[in-house]
């Protein structure tokens, strides 16, 4: 159980972007937290998870569910990184979806990473989504950098944010 | 014609700098939607299958006389 929580640095979008990246995270925690409030220029619904800037195919693998309010789905990836759900461009106006981004033992530098993800949409229609999702990146490397990346061609928009946490266990 | 930005924020020194994607940047995101894309199309192929399947053993086994409630025990 983590005794510890601490914010390492935070973002609020002034303007669209590509991506948003963390970068020279420090290696003093046990693990990662992300919190991302996030909402795309495109109908787009995901958005990817990659680290120290590995968007190599066959470098991720993960499993998801994904449930929509009318029907319920599960699917495995070995080809694409971790990927989650974010508001997109036809939900309901100015509405954000919701984030959590979990690392593990991000500062390891002899085993694979592991991380988990849930995320949930927000919008007055039928069907909103959330979705789980739990995967590997196979680098062993400390983990210095996140990159938060839509699926192409969309972009996160302003007021999208992301707080990055440090999580120590003593 | 710019190309579109990225943030990067510096977790030691806070410093957030708003960064042009490369070309090569560009090129490798639309090859990973390519990818993903192509991934998406066949899980969603494969669950139609698996639904499709569902469906015609249901309609067989109630041709042979199983209830609706009979089969829904069956597939739980």
């Amino acid at each position: 159980m983590a005794n510890t929580f601490e914010l390492i640095a935070s973002t609020e979008l002034t303007g669209t972007q590509a991506n948003i990246t963390f970068s020279s995270i420090p290696n003093t925690f046990t693990d990662l937290k992300i919190l991302l409030s996030s909402r795309f220029n495109n109908t787009n619904n995901y958005f990817e998870v990659f680290f120290n800037n590995d968007t190599s195919s066959g470098q991720y693998s993960s499993k998801e569910l994904d449930g929509s309010g009318t029907a319920a789905s599960s699917g495995g990836w070995s080809t694409v990184a971790y990927w989650g759900f974010s508001n997109k461009s036809n939900y309901t106006a100015n509405t954000f979806g919701n984030a959590e981004i979990y690392i593990l033992n991000y500062a390891n530098t002899t085993i694979q990473k592991s991380a988990s993800l849930d995320t949930v949409t927000e919008t007055n229609a039928t069907a909103a989504n959330m979705l789980m999702s739990a995967g590997k990146w196979v680098g062993t490397a400390a983990i210095h950098t996140i990159m938060l990346r839509p699926d192409a061609p969309s972009n996160w928009v302003q007021y999208t944010s992301a707080y990055l946490y440090g999580i120590k266990n003593s | 014609m710019t190309n579109p930005t990225r943030i990067e924020i510096n977790c030691e020194t806070g410093v957030e700098s708003i960064i042009e994607l490369t070309d090569a940047e560009i090129a490798q995101m639309e090859a990973d939607a390519a990818a993903f894309a192509t991934a998406e199309a066949a899980r969603e192929a494969a669950a139609a299958a698996d639904a499709e399947a569902k469906a015609s053993a249901e309609e067989k086994l109630a041709a042979l006389g199983l209830t609706a409630e009979e089969i829904a025990a069956l597939t739980k």
